[in-house]
């Protein structure tokens, strides 16, 4: 029997302009795995991921869900249903401690975010998941930290935990690694090693040791279109990559 | 220096005795003018959690002030008219009781705030300012047109609206009841800031993408933030129209709304007690300077321009030692 995907790209354009982002593009991401995505900058990596989120709309094409059709639907609604994802650039509410980042997200998953009345500072219910969650990212220490005060690194940490606090299906991380030092890359790596057996992982990533560490199957876009997708060593192996984006590096 | 807590207990209990205060002083009209303190703080607390807390730089929060002085004047009037209210075929009497009163104002306070947050708040910046601005000259332009109700010179009340077994043309009893509403509306907005609604709005405020990809609809969160605000806003309109036995169109100005918003910047937003200073500092300099020069506004001016420069935060960050730094959440 064929495995069916937990995310499945069907066709999807997306032209700004008379730039095409992304042209007739086909993926599909399974259980268990981290599917990496990798390209030259402005090659569509980005603009896909916002099209999966909901943050853009899609000229054509569909997405697919578990086999739902969520292409029309609002970024709230889907990330409701699962997916969660990580912004290029650290996206956090730097107002607010570790703690109220994950407390405004676990509510933001249950819903009743209108509630006007129920004290959120003092339900304990969501304390305790919310250092739960800093545990897995090991930043615990620093959950009543504003979160302006972190590292950089840190706040890749928080925003990893802020997508597993939406108990996803599916995890789209957009550049995790940029800006890390070998360390936080190393703990990423790890982490995402984890996870993967409970969340496929749909990774953007540029720094390649990683991807190669990390990636089961890899894609190659470019100029918005799919030009090869397989694994590490079909890659590497892949004349027409090698000539728009790994170049002499392997 | 003390700390905010603290700051904010005096505040309540000097307010508190103030009517006292003005006993003492033998000068009623101590106890009348914080009345009108009171009501613009209830009002300066209404915007505030939309402007403070969410970012949102309403214009045109006077609709909703003037909104609440007008359904209390006109319920008010047809009553003291004997004649009915006639909306299309259907005829509905006046009354002068206030709790009544107070409920058709926030029903309809919301109702606009409903209306005005659903079109203004698909802009944002500059043209969020420039539609709300732009719904309240509406009304505003309509009430002067609208001989009915004065047009232009407005609407005198021979008595203050009642409520059961209170005496509401006794000054000081009027004080207590603006000042229970004040301590309702602190208490409400409390709740709001702590709750799920007001964690969101706050998040709305510094970054929406962030607060979308975690399910939240930043839409609903702030149309129904506009709408609390509104119907605050509202409220305070109503006991101002009540306060003064007159209400004109004037309270639908623009120079209103920009009242309301200085009173709000003046004591500190970010901060719920912020707005009774600001309201305090307002009416004070206005009867201080106001006493001295036919041309106060240009030193109040002279003053706001001071603040902005060099306190942010407002007057409550002199007055405090925890100096509030934005990046504060909870």
């Amino acid at each position: 029997m064929m495995k069916k995907p937990v995310l499945k790209i069907d066709k999807l354009s997306k032209s700004f302009g008379a730039i095409k982002a992304n042209d007739n593009l086909n993926l599909n991401l399974f259980k268990n795995e981290i599917h990496a995505l990798i390209g030259p900058n402005g090659s569509g990596k980005s603009t896909l991921v916002k099209q999966i989120s909901g943050f853009l709309k899609q000229d054509s094409g569909k997405i697919y869900l578990e086999e739902i059709d969520i292409s029309n639907y609002s970024a709230e609604h889907r990330s409701r249903m699962g997916i969660a994802r990580s912004f290029q650039i650290s996206s956090v509410i730097n107002s607010f401690k570790v703690i109220d980042n994950l407390r405004l997200s676990l509510m933001g998953r249950d819903g009743g975010y209108l509630n006007p009345f129920n004290n959120i500072y003092t339900n304990k219910d969501y304390s305790d998941e919310a250092f739960d969650l800093l545990k897995i990212v090991d930043l615990t220490n620093k959950a009543n930290d504003l979160v302006s005060t972190l590292s950089h690194g840190d706040k890749r940490k928080l925003e990893i935990s802020l997508a597993l606090s939406m108990k996803p299906k599916l995890l789209l991380f957009d550049e995790p690694m940029a800006g890390l030092d070998k360390t936080s890359s190393q703990l990423m790596i790890d982490l995402f090693k984890r996870l993967k057996v409970k969340v496929p992982i749909l990774l953007i990533e540029h720094d390649m040791e990683s991807v190669f560490a990390l990636a089961d199957r890899i894609s190659v876009l470019d100029y918005g279109s799919l030009i090869a997708s397989g694994n590490e060593k079909e890659i590497k192996s892949n004349a027409k990559v090698q000539e728009v984006y790994l170049g002499d590096e392997n | 220096m003390m700390s905010e807590k603290k700051l904010n207990f005096l505040i309540l209990i000097f307010l508190f005795l103030v009517p006292l205060f003005s006993m003492l002083l033998n000068d009623i009209y101590i106890t009348t003018l914080f009345s009108k303190i009171v009501i613009l703080a209830i009002a300066g607390i209404g915007l505030n959690l939309i402007l403070g807390y969410g970012g949102m730089v309403s214009f045109g929060h006077a609709a909703f002030f003037g909104l609440g002085g007008y359904v209390t004047g006109i319920l008010a009037f047809h009553f003291n008219n004997y004649e009915p209210i006639q909306i299309l075929v259907f005829e509905f009497e006046g009354t002068n009781q206030l709790l009544f009163i107070w409920i058709f104002t926030l029903i309809f306070s919301s109702i606009l705030a409903l209306f005005i947050g659903y079109f203004s708040l698909r802009t944002t910046g500059v043209y969020f300012i420039m539609i709300t601005l732009a719904f309240a000259q509406m009304l505003y332009y309509f009430s002067i047109s609208w001989p009915t109700y004065g047009g232009e010179d407005g609407l005198s009340l021979s008595l203050r609206n009642q409520i059961p077994f209170l005496n509401t043309m006794d000054p000081i009893t009027f004080f207590y009841i603006c000042y229970v509403w004040l301590i309702i509306i602190i208490i409400l907005v409390k709740f709001i800031l702590n709750s799920p609604l007001g964690i969101s709005l706050k998040a709305c405020k510094e970054n929406e993408d962030r607060v979308r990809s975690v399910g939240i609809n930043p839409k609903k969160v702030k149309l129904i933030s506009f709408i609390i605000s509104g119907a605050i806003t509202g409220l305070a309109g109503s006991l101002y129209a009540d306060l003064n036995r007159f209400i004109s169109p004037t309270i639908l100005s623009w120079q209103m709304s920009g009242e309301i918003m200085i009173l709000v910047i003046l004591g500190g937003m970010f901060r719920l007690y912020g707005p009774i200073l600001g309201a305090f500092f307002y009416i004070i300099l206005e009867q201080f300077l106001g006493g001295i020069t036919e041309n106060w506004q240009f030193w109040l001016g002279f003053i706001i321009l001071l603040e902005v420069l060099y306190a942010k935060a407002g007057l409550m960050s002199f007055l405090i030692k925890d100096k509030y730094d934005e990046k504060t959440s909870s």
